[in-house]
C-alpha cells in the first residue's frame, strides 16, 4: 500500500483571460521512504500539482477539477479545510524555493520554528524551544540556542533554507515536499543542502517528492522520476532509465539541452592567430561604499568587491567568467563597461586605455563595448517598440537614412532570430528567450568588438538556454566578436567557453583554457566548486550519443 | 546539442487576437472597464465644463442681489434656492467652482512642475546632490504647513496668488518624494543600464527613458492632489482665511451655510454636496487609475 | 536603536529652530501691529505699551531675547488678554484639545485598524465595499462639512445629543470626537487594508499556511506587524493634521481648546499667543514624527537589529 496515491488529478485555473490547464490528468504512487523527483521547466504544472495536494492554492481563480490524492485513507484534494490543517507542517511537510522571502522577517526564527511544534504535537513552550533547538543543531547551524533569538534577515541564503528544513521535519512528518529548495542557492552551498536533505529523508525513514526544473539535481537525487510538460506527466521511469533512455521526445530534448561536455572546437578560429591581449586588465581593485555601523564612527568604510583582478582576453575568444555570489564577476563586467568606476588598476582594450576615458570620450567609446544583462524582464524598455529599442540603438552609430535603418534592422533581426513582423510590438508581448534575443540584436546594433554577457542564460528555461547559447555561438563565430561570459552555471561555462576564469571574493583564483580547468584544476576552491557540482548531480554520460 | 528553430510564437498571456497595444491602450482598456472610475472621469469633465462656461450659463447674474427676497428654498425660478441676500445659489456654486477649481489645478500644477523636477533630478542623479535635496525635503516636511499657511495668508492678506503658491508650496514635497522613488527604483533597471552602456547622453535617458515610466505613477499622484488642495483652499476659506466676498468659493459658502444652517439648511447642503461630489469624482479617478496604470496593486 | 534616536534628535533640533526663526520674522514682519486696530490711542500710551512689550527695540534684539526666553519656557504675556500669559493660556486649552485629540485618536484607530484587516480577508466581498465606501465618505466629507451635518441631524433634528461645549452636558464630547476622528478612520481603513493585503500575498504567510496555523492566527500573528506598517508611517501626519483639525471641530463645537485659541489670535493679531501657540504646535508635531519614526524603527526588526551574520 503506498503512503500517497494520486489519481488523474486536475487543476485548472479559471481566468479572466480563459481557462488554463495547469496540471491536466497526472497520476502517480509515494511509498514510504522512497523519493519521487519531479521535472519540468517553467509552466509544467510540477509545483501546482504539489501544492494542490496540501490545499495551498488560492482557490478562486484555481480549481480542482477531477481527481483523488489519497493518503492515509484520506482524501487530500476534497478533505476540509480543517483536516488540511491537521496534516499541514505536521504529516506532510513543505519546504520552498526561496529561503528569503518564505520566512517572516517580522518573527524570529524560534517562534516560527516552535509554531508547528506547539499547533500539531501540543508541547509547552518550554518542551517545543528545546526540540527547536535540536532540530537546528541537526541541520548544522551551530550556536543554536542564541540563533533561536534572531531573524531571517541575520542568516545567509544557505542557513535560512537550513531554517526551513529544520522547521518542516521538526514534526516528523510521514513526506517532505521540497519545491526547487536549492535553486536560489550559490553550487557549493547547494551541494550541502542536497546533502543535508539526503542525509536526513534516510535518518529519519522520510518519504519525500522533490520538484526541479534541473534533471541532473533530480537524477541525483530521486529514486523515481516523472517529466512533466504543460500540465502532464509525459515520462515516468527510474532514474537511470529515464536519463540514459529516455523515451518521450521532450525528454530527449530536456536532456540535450543540457550543456554537457566540452566546447566543440572550431578549427577556423585556430587556424588564424589573433593578439592574445584584446582586452587586458591588470590588478583592477572596485569597491563600494559601506554605510558605518556606528553614528560615532565618521570615517568612511568600503567594501572590496574586486581585489585585484588580472586578465587578458584574446580576440575573437570567449573567456568565461565563474563563481559564487559575493566573487565580483558581475562588479568586474560592470568595471569593464564603466558602469562603475575602478578604485585602482587599468583595463586597456586594443589601444585604448577604458579604465580612463571620462566624459566626451568615453560616450563615443562606448559603442564598441555592450553587455547583455540577466533578467530578460528587466533589459527592455516596456515603452518601446522593438522597432524603436534598435533604431535608437542603431542611430547611436550614426546617421542612416529610412532605408538604411530599415535595412540594418531587418538585418539584425536575422541574426537573431526574429522575424519583421514582431518590431511593432512590445516587450511584454514576448517570452524570456525572445525577450534575450532582442536585447542581443540591441547590442549587436552598436557593432561592438567586445561582448559581455553577464548570465544571461540564468533566467530561461533549459530548452530556451540551449538556443540562446548556440545563437551567442554563432554571433562569436560570424562576426569574431570577443566576448566575457558570466555564469554560475558550471555546465553552461564548459560548453562555451574557450578559456575560463574562476573568481572568488573578489580575487582570481586559476585561469586557463576551459578543459583544463575542468579535467585538472589545481587551486582547491576549484577543485571544491567542480566536485560540488558533479556530487549534487547527475552530469556525464549522458544522452544519446 | 541539436539547434532549433527560434520560437516565434508568442508568449501565452493575454488574448492573442488582440493587436499589439501598448502599455498606455492596455490601461485604458482597464480603467473603462472600471464603472466607478469612469463616472469619476464623467463628473469631473462636467464639472470643468460647467465652470468654464459659467458666465453664460449661470442663470443670474454673478453679483444680482435682492434683498427684498431674502433666502428661500429651492424653487422653480431658484433651483438652489436663494442665501439672505437673495443671491441665487445655484449661480454663487457654479462661480465658487470656477475658484475652487482653479485654486486645485492650478496649485497641483504648481507642486506637480517642481516635485516632479526635483524628484527625478535627485533620484537621477544620486550621490551628494541626491543627499542634499532629500535633507531640504524632509527638513520642509517637519515643518507644519497648515499653521505657516495660516500665518502668512492672516498676514500678508488674502492674495490669490499667494494662496495658490502656499498651498502648491505643501504639496509639491510629496510629490518629489514619490517620483524620487519611483525614478530610484528605475533607474537601477537593466533597461537604463543598458542605454547607459549605448552611451546615450543624460538628459536624453532622463526624458526617453525614464520619466516615460514614471509617468503613470506621476498620473495617478496628480490626480489624488487635486482633492487634497481643493480641501486644503476650503478649509481656510472656511476659516476666513481663504477667498474673501464678492468672490465665493465653496469653502466659503459652507461657511455661511454653517452660519444658517438651522434656518436654511439647503445653504449648507448644496454647497456641501458639490464639495464632496467632486472630493468623490477625483479619488474614484485618482484610485481608477492606479489600478489601471499598477495592475500589481489590484486585489485580484 | 539608540543610536537612530540619538540621531532623529539631532536632526529635529534645526528643524525647531528654522520654525521658530521663521514664525518669529514673519509675524513681526507684517503689516499692521496689535495695538493700530483698536480705536486711535494717544501717542504717550502707545509708546509706553511699546516699551512695556518691547516692541521699540530692534528685531535681532527682540529675537534673541525671545529665544532666550523660550528656553526657559517663557512664551511671553499675551497682547490680548492683558495680565494672562501665554504660558497659561496654553496651559489651560491644551487639556482639552489633548482629550479631543485622544478621542478622536482612539475612534480612528479602533474603527479604522478593524475595518480595513476585515476588508483584507475579504477582498471583493460587501465586507470590502462596504467599508471601503464609507471610508471614501469619511476622506472626501471634511470635518467642517460633517461636523455640521451631525449637528444639523443628530443634534438639532433628532436632538439625541448637545451639540457644544466640553464636558458640561454628559454626552457633549461625542458629537466632536466623532466628527474629528471619522477622517482619520477613513485613511486608516483604507491603509490598514493596502497593508495587510501586500502582506497576505508574500511568500511567508504561505510558508506559515504550510505549517497548518489557522487563518486566525496568520492574521494576528505573522501578517498584522507587517501589515500595520502603513498606518505607523501615518501616525506622523495624522497627529500633526489632527491639531489642524482642532480648529475646525473646536470652533463649530464651541470647545474652549487650542485651536479656537489659535484662530482667534490670528485674527486678534496677538503676536506672542501666535508665536507661543505656532511653537508649540511645531514642539507637539515633531515630537510625534519622532515618536512614529521610533516606533515604525522598532517594529522592523531589519533596523532594528544590525547587518547580517555569518556565512554557510
Amino acid at each position: 500500500m503506498s503512503l500517497l496515491s494520486v489519481e488523474d488529478l486536475r487543476v485548472y485555473f479559471h481566468t479572466r483571460n480563459g481557462i488554463i490547464r495547469a496540471v491536466d490528468g497526472v497520476s502517480f504512487e509515494l511509498d514510504k521512504g522512497q523519493t519521487l523527483g519531479i521535472v519540468g521547466e517553467s509552466g509544467s504544472g510540477k509545483s501546482v500539482t504539489a501544492y494542490s495536494l496540501l490545499g495551498l492554492l488560492p482557490m478562486p481563480p484555481a480549481r480542482i477539477e477531477s481527481g483523488r490524492a489519497l493518503f492515509d485513507g484520506i482524501d487530500l484534494l476534497h478533505a476540509p479545510e480543517t483536516t488540511l490543517r491537521t496534516l499541514r507542517g505536521n504529516r506532510i511537510a513543505i519546504i520552498f524555493q526561496d529561503p528569503m522571502t518564505s520566512l517572516n522577517p517580522y518573527m524570529t526564527i524560534g517562534a516560527q520554528l516552535i509554531e508547528p511544534l506547539r499547533i500539531h504535537m501540543g508541547m509547552s513552550r518550554g518542551a517545543a524551544m528545546k526540540r527547536a533547538i535540536e532540530a537546528l543543531r541537526e541541520v548544522g547551524i551551530t550556536e543554536p540556542q542564541r540563533r533561536m533569538g534572531c531573524y531571517p534577515h541575520e542568516f545567509s541564503g544557505g542557513m535560512r533554507q537550513r531554517v526551513m528544513i529544520a522547521m518542516g521535519l521538526a514534526t516528523e512528518p510521514d513526506i517532505l515536499i521540497a519545491d526547487e529548495p536549492t535553486t536560489a542557492l550559490d553550487v557549493t552551498i547547494e551541494a550541502q543542502i542536497l546533502e543535508l536533505i539526503r542525509k536526513l529523508q534516510e535518518s529519519h525513514g522520510i518519504a519525500m517528492i522533490y520538484i526541479s526544473h534541473d534533471l541532473g539535481i533530480v537524477a541525483g537525487i530521486a529514486d523515481e522520476v516523472l517529466v512533466m510538460q504543460n500540465g502532464v506527466v509525459v515520462e515516468r521511469g527510474s532514474k537511470t532509465a529515464v536519463f540514459h533512455r529516455p523515451q518521450h521526445p521532450y525528454t530527449r530534448k530536456l536532456i540535450d539541452s543540457i550543456p554537457h561536455g566540452a566546447k566543440p572546437v572550431d578549427p577556423a578560429r585556430d587556424a588564424m592567430p589573433g593578439q592574445s591581449d584584446f582586452l587586458r586588465m591588470d590588478d583592477v581593485h572596485i569597491t563600494y561604499p559601506v554605510p558605518s555601523q556606528s553614528l560615532f564612527d565618521l570615517r568612511r568604510h568600503e567594501f572590496s568587491a574586486v581585489d585585484g583582478v588580472s586578465l587578458q582576453l584574446a580576440k575573437g575568444e570567449i573567456l568565461g567568467l565563474v563563481g559564487e555570489s559575493g566573487s565580483g564577476k558581475s562588479t568586474l563586467a560592470r568595471g569593464i563597461v564603466r558602469l562603475v568606476d575602478l578604485k585602482a588598476g587599468r583595463i586597456r582594450m586594443e589601444e585604448i586605455l577604458l579604465s580612463e576615458l571620462s566624459g566626451r570620450q568615453l560616450n563615443a567609446t562606448r559603442p564598441e563595448f555592450q553587455m547583455i544583462f540577466q533578467d530578460p524582464y528587466a533589459s527592455l524598455n516596456p515603452r518601446l517598440t522593438v522597432q524603436d529599442c534598435l533604431a535608437e540603438a542603431l542611430q547611436r552609430r550614426g546617421e542612416l537614412d529610412r532605408k538604411e535603418l530599415q535595412a540594418e534592422i531587418l538585418a539584425l533581426l536575422g541574426d537573431v532570430e526574429l522575424l519583421p513582423e514582431h518590431l511593432r510590438k512590445y516587450p511584454h508581448e514576448f517570452s524570456g528567450g525572445q525577450r534575450q534575443r532582442i536585447a542581443i540584436a540591441r547590442a549587436l546594433a552598436l557593432k561592438p568588438k567586445l561582448m559581455i554577457a553577464d548570465e544571461p542564460v540564468s533566467a530561461l528555461d533549459v530548452t530556451v538556454q540551449a538556443q540562446i547559447l548556440e545563437l551567442l555561438l554563432e554571433l562569436n563565430r560570424k562576426y569574431r566578436m570577443s566576448m566575457i561570459f558570466i555564469s554560475h552555471d558550471l555546465g553552461v561555462i564548459r560548453y562555451i567557453a574557450d578559456r575560463t576564469a574562476v573568481l572568488y571574493q573578489g580575487r582570481l583564483v586559476e585561469c586557463g583554457p576551459t578543459e583544463q580547468i575542468f579535467n585538472h584544476p589545481e587551486h582547491p576552491y576549484t577543485q571544491k566548486l567542480l566536485s560540488a557540482v558533479r556530487a549534487s548531480r547527475l552530469l556525464e554520460g549522458a544522452g544519446t550519443d | 546539442m541539436n539547434k532549433e528553430p527560434a520560437d516565434s510564437t508568442l508568449s501565452t498571456g493575454p488574448d492573442p487576437a488582440r493587436s499589439s497595444a501598448s502599455l498606455w491602450k492596455d490601461a485604458w482598456r482597464r480603467l473603462s472597464r472600471n464603472r466607478l472610475g469612469m463616472l469619476g472621469l464623467c463628473v469631473i469633465s462636467v464639472m470643468v465644463l460647467l465652470s468654464l462656461f459659467t458666465p453664460w450659463i449661470a442663470p443670474y447674474s454673478y453679483s444680482a442681489q435682492d434683498l427684498d427676497l431674502g433666502a428661500t428654498a429651492p424653487s422653480a425660478a431658484h433651483w438652489l434656492g436663494t442665501d439672505t441676500f437673495g443671491r441665487d445659489l445655484l449661480t454663487l456654486i457654479l462661480y465658487g467652482s470656477r475658484v475652487s477649481l482653479a485654486v486645485g489645478f492650478l496649485a497641483t500644477a504648481v507642486a506637480l512642475t517642481i516635485g516632479v523636477i526635483w524628484g527625478t533630478v535627485s533620484g537621477y542623479v544620486g550621490g551628494r546632490t541626491d543627499a542634499v535635496l532629500m535633507r531640504t525635503v524632509d527638513i520642509l516636511y517637519a515643518l507644519p504647513f497648515t499653521i505657516f499657511i495660516i500665518l502668512l495668508m492672516v498676514m500678508f492678506g488674502r492674495n490669490m496668488l499667494l494662496l495658490f503658491m502656499a498651498i502648491g508650496a505643501v504639496e509639491w514635497l510629496t510629490m518629489a518624494r514619490i517620483v524620487r522613488g519611483q525614478v530610484l527604483g528605475i533607474r537601477r533597471q537593466e533597461y537604463i543600464e543598458a542605454v547607459i552602456i549605448m552611451g546615450l547622453p543624460r538628459w536624453l535617458i532622463m526624458f526617453r527613458h525614464v520619466l516615460p515610466n514614471v509617468l503613470g505613477v506621476i498620473i495617478i499622484y496628480t490626480t489624488l492632489t487635486i482633492p487634497n488642495v481643493i480641501l486644503l483652499e476650503s478649509f481656510l476659506s472656511f476659516l476666513g482665511l481663504g477667498i474673501q466676498p464678492p468672490q465665493s468659493s465653496w469653502g466659503l459658502l459652507i461657511s455661511y451655510g454653517v452660519e444658517t444652517m438651522e434656518e436654511y439648511p439647503w445653504l449648507l447642503f448644496f454647497p456641501a454636496a458639490t464639495l464632496s461630489l467632486t472630493l468623490f469624482s477625483l479619488n474614484f479617478l485618482g484610485d481608477g487609475l492606479r489600478d489601471a496604470l499598477d495592475p500589481r496593486a489590484a486585489t485580484d | 536603536m539608540i543610536e537612530f534616536i540619538l540621531k532623529r534628535l539631532l536632526q529635529a533640533i534645526p528643524v525647531l529652530l528654522i520654525v521658530v526663526s521663521a514664525s518669529f520674522f514673519m509675524i513681526r514682519l507684517a503689516p499692521g501691529d496689535p495695538f493700530s486696530q483698536e480705536r486711535a490711542l494717544p501717542t504717550e500710551v502707545l509708546k509706553s505699551l511699546n516699551t512695556y512689550y518691547k516692541l521699540d527695540q530692534p528685531l535681532t534684539v527682540q529675537y534673541l531675547d525671545y529665544l532666550s526666553n523660550l528656553l526657559q519656557g517663557e512664551f511671553g504675556p499675551s497682547f490680548k488678554y492683558p495680565g494672562r500669559t501665554v504660558t497659561e493660556i496654553i496651559g489651560a486649552g491644551l487639556p482639552v484639545t489633548f482629550e479631543l485629540g485622544a478621542y478622536a485618536m482612539l475612534i480612528a484607530l479602533l474603527l479604522g485598524i478593524s475595518s480595513g484587516v476585515i476588508a483584507s480577508l475579504r477582498p471583493n466581498t460587501w465586507q470590502d465595499y462596504v467599508p471601503m465606501s464609507l471610508a471614501m465618505i469619511g476622506i472626501c466629507l471634511p470635518s467642517y462639512v460633517l461636523g455640521p451635518l451631525l449637528v444639523l441631524i443628530i443634534g438639532i433634528w433628532l436632538e439625541w445629543l448637545p451639540v457644544s461645549g466640553w464636558g458640561y452636558i454628559p454626552g457633549d464630547k461625542i458629537l466632536p470626537s466623532v466628527t474629528m476622528g471619522f477622517v482619520y478612520a477613513a485613511y486608516i481603513s483604507r491603509l490598514s487594508r493596502g497593508g495587510m493585503l501586500e502582506i497576505l500575498n508574500q511568500d511567508f504567510i504561505r510558508t506559515a499556511r504550510a505549517k497548518g496555523v489557522s487563518e486566525g492566527m496568520i492574521v494576528l500573528r505573522h501578517a498584522l506587524r507587517g501589515g500595520m506598517q502603513p498606518v505607523v508611517s501615518f501616525m506622523g501626519p495624522a497627529l500633526a493634521g489632527l491639531l489642524g483639525g482642532s480648529f475646525v471641530v473646536e470652533t463649530i463645537f464651541q470647545i474652549p481648546g487650542l485651536g479656537r485659541y489659535y484662530v482667534q489670535a490670528a485674527f486678534n493679531r496677538d503676536y506672542t499667543l501666535i508665536l507661543g501657540m505656532t511653537v508649540f504646535f511645531a514642539t507637539l508635531i515633531i515630537a510625534f514624527n519622532l515618536l512614529a519614526d521610533i516606533v515604525a524603527a522598532w517594529l522592523n526588526p531589519r533596523l532594528r537589529r544590525g547587518k547580517t551574520a555569518g556565512n554557510g
